[in-house]
């Protein structure tokens, strides 16, 4: 066999072989790490919105931040939503899923999917007591932050994670950003209108 | 704005070599020399710049579209080798004496973790065909603008007294650690 | 020890010729995953498997595949056992999986599979590819066991998440962080040469 077959003859034959195995392992773990993908964000739904009974995805074009949109359901009656969505922290992408009421009005929580942020400072945004503030925070308004005290009563603000100013800034991107891009999406002005 | 943030965030907020430990190798290998240090850089930088936006491309027209995500990998490695071989007949070509001065370097930069790491940080965060792009350039720049400044130090530190034991890479990498300490204080710029 | 015999193969991988204290190859996953002993443990195990299959496989066929492609077969046999073992990870064990990121497949460029491959697997029996990637794959995780137990244990003050410092210990985050893991590497590369130096005088 000349050089130049037997080259193209045994590349092409690696090509073929790894083509097929890595074919066998796409179907093969294909679902499974779908399945593990959602379920990080289904048992954190299920948090936020306890007396949801399903959660229906929408079906909508994907949009900056917004990964998924999803109606919390107790039988026919829409409880409220979940909000699947991401954008870049101060080390690398924030993906977080929170909970809102029937109308869009007010935070209901908020879960934390997947962050890089510095372990000990913006890391910490996984933890119970940053996480709580967000309950019942307006989303009619831009939530903000205050430094180094706590927000007084009434006012649209949580504490800043210490010394991570910069996660805590890009997370309430995400959130406040996201929210004005959900509200004016057709499919949610229906259903928001419909009520 | 956005996109000078995504450059300057890249080059030296979170600098590939400083803060995501890619490119460590040609780090330690490459750093004697400043001048061998900036060479090397900008073969970087230009294979870093390509690769952004193949890997894009790729990505984006081909993979993603016919459902063959599972083929990722393979794909960008051999994208990446094939392109440091035409980069390195390109400076044979226009410049042999730069070609010289990277010998064998050169295509090390295939293995190179920071370029496949580019590609995959690209794919990961969905970054469009322009962010990509102005990603890599701010990664390039700041790879070469880490291993210059520690070439410069470590062309200084020839006339220092080092322990035995942590001469070459023991103390290129302690340097390394002040360094990385010193580019965490740029968190505040943006 | 015999150059050559099957022990020697191996044990070399594990000191003398150890990978990462002594060949100073494959240091960005070293240093970027070892924040945890379980995401170093897991990283060599996964470094180790595509190492040993590549080597077998590469070894198995040497004779097969021609000289001037013989980089781009490495190669994609390599990436090609890099995917299995990350959708692998995906699957079963996703918490890790999602730890390592983008390190997983960084397995691919790690010079140390590619060099195995080039310098020893293409050029030896399958039996001793097989206990050259073996000493090789040991010695990565000797490497990685020691960051990360230093990392994490003066980082965060627990060794596989088990709390191992005294309560009023407070943890040097730095360790966790980038510097931690250059300064911590430095230290361990100075302490393995004097512990060289020390047994070559000796013998």
């Amino acid at each position: 066999m000349s050089d130049s077959l037997k080259m193209v003859v045994v590349l092409t034959l690696i090509a073929i072989i790894s083509g097929a195995s890595l074919s066998f392992v796409d179907t093969a773990t294909r679902e499974k790490i779908t399945e593990n993908k959602t379920m990080a964000l289904m048992e954190g739904m299920k948090t936020l919105l306890p007396e949801a009974e399903d959660f229906k995805k929408l079906d909508v074009e994907k949009k900056g931040g917004i990964e998924g949109i999803y109606k919390a359901l107790k039988g026919e009656k829409v409880v409220g939503w979940g909000f699947m969505l991401s954008g870049p922290g101060f080390q690398d992408k924030i993906t977080i899923v929170i909970a809102t009421d029937p109308q869009i009005k007010t935070l209901l929580g908020l879960e934390v999917l997947e962050q890089k942020e510095t372990p000990g400072l913006g890391a910490k945004m996984e933890h119970k007591e940053f996480k709580e503030q967000f309950k019942g925070k307006s989303l009619e308004e831009d939530i903000e932050y205050v430094k180094n005290e706590k927000p007084k009563d009434g006012e649209n603000k949580i504490e800043a994670l210490s010394a991570a100013t910069i996660s805590t800034k890009q997370l309430l991107k995400i959130i406040n950003n996201n929210i004005k891009d959900i509200k004016e999406i057709e499919k949610i002005k229906q259903e928001l209108g419909g009520k | 704005m956005e996109l000078i943030l995504l450059f300057i965030s890249a080059a030296i907020v979170n600098n590939f070599v400083l803060s995501y430990f890619l490119g460590i190798c040609p780090f330690l290998g490459v750093s004697k020399k400043t001048d061998a240090a900036f060479s090397m850089g900008i073969a970087v930088t230009f294979v870093m710049s390509i690769t952004a936006a193949v890997s894009w491309l790729v990505n984006n027209l081909i993979l993603i579209p016919f459902h063959l995500e599972i083929l990722q990998y393979v794909v960008f490695i051999l994208v990446i080798a094939s392109l440091v071989q035409f980069v390195e007949m390109f400076i044979k070509k226009v410049s042999p004496p730069l070609y010289r001065a990277l010998g064998i370097y050169l295509p090390l930069i295939t293995t190179n973790c920071a370029i496949l790491g580019l590609a995959l940080f690209i794919s990961l965060r969905e970054y469009s065909f322009l962010e990509g792009m102005v990603f890599g350039l701010g990664a390039g720049v700041g790879f070469t603008l880490a291993l210059v400044i520690m070439a410069g130090i470590r062309e200084d530190l020839e006339l220092a007294d080092v322990p035995e034991s942590l001469k070459g890479a023991g103390i290129t990498l302690i340097i390394a650690g002040i360094l990385s300490l010193a580019f965490m204080g740029f968190a505040g710029l943006i | 020890m015999k150059k050559g015999s099957p022990t020697y193969e191996y044990i070399k991988g594990v000191w003398k010729e150890n990978p990462v204290l002594v060949q100073l190859l494959g240091m960005c996953p070293t240093l970027a995953v070892t924040t945890t002993v379980e995401n170093g443990i897991a990283m060599a195990l996964a470094t180790s498997f595509v190492l040993i299959m590549s080597s077998l496989i590469i070894s198995a066929f040497r004779k097969l595949i021609p000289s001037s492609v013989r980089i781009a077969s490495y190669i994609v046999i390599i990436a090609t056992f890099v995917t299995l073992a990350d959708r692998f990870l995906a699957a079963n064990f996703y918490d890790i999986s999602k730890a390592l990121g983008p390190f997983i497949p960084l397995i691919i460029v790690n010079c140390i599979i590619l060099g195995r491959q080039e310098a020893f697997a293409s050029k030896n029996t399958v039996k001793m590819a097989f206990l050259d990637a073996l000493g090789m794959s040991t010695g990565f995780f000797i490497a990685l066991f020691l960051l990360s137990s230093v990392r994490e244990i003066l980082g965060n003050g627990t060794w596989l998440g088990i709390h191992v410092m005294p309560a009023s210990f407070k943890p040097w985050l730095v360790m966790i962080m980038p510097p931690g893991a250059f300064f911590t590497l430095g230290i361990i590369l100075g302490i393995s040469a004097v512990i060289a130096r020390k047994t070559k005088k000796g013998a």
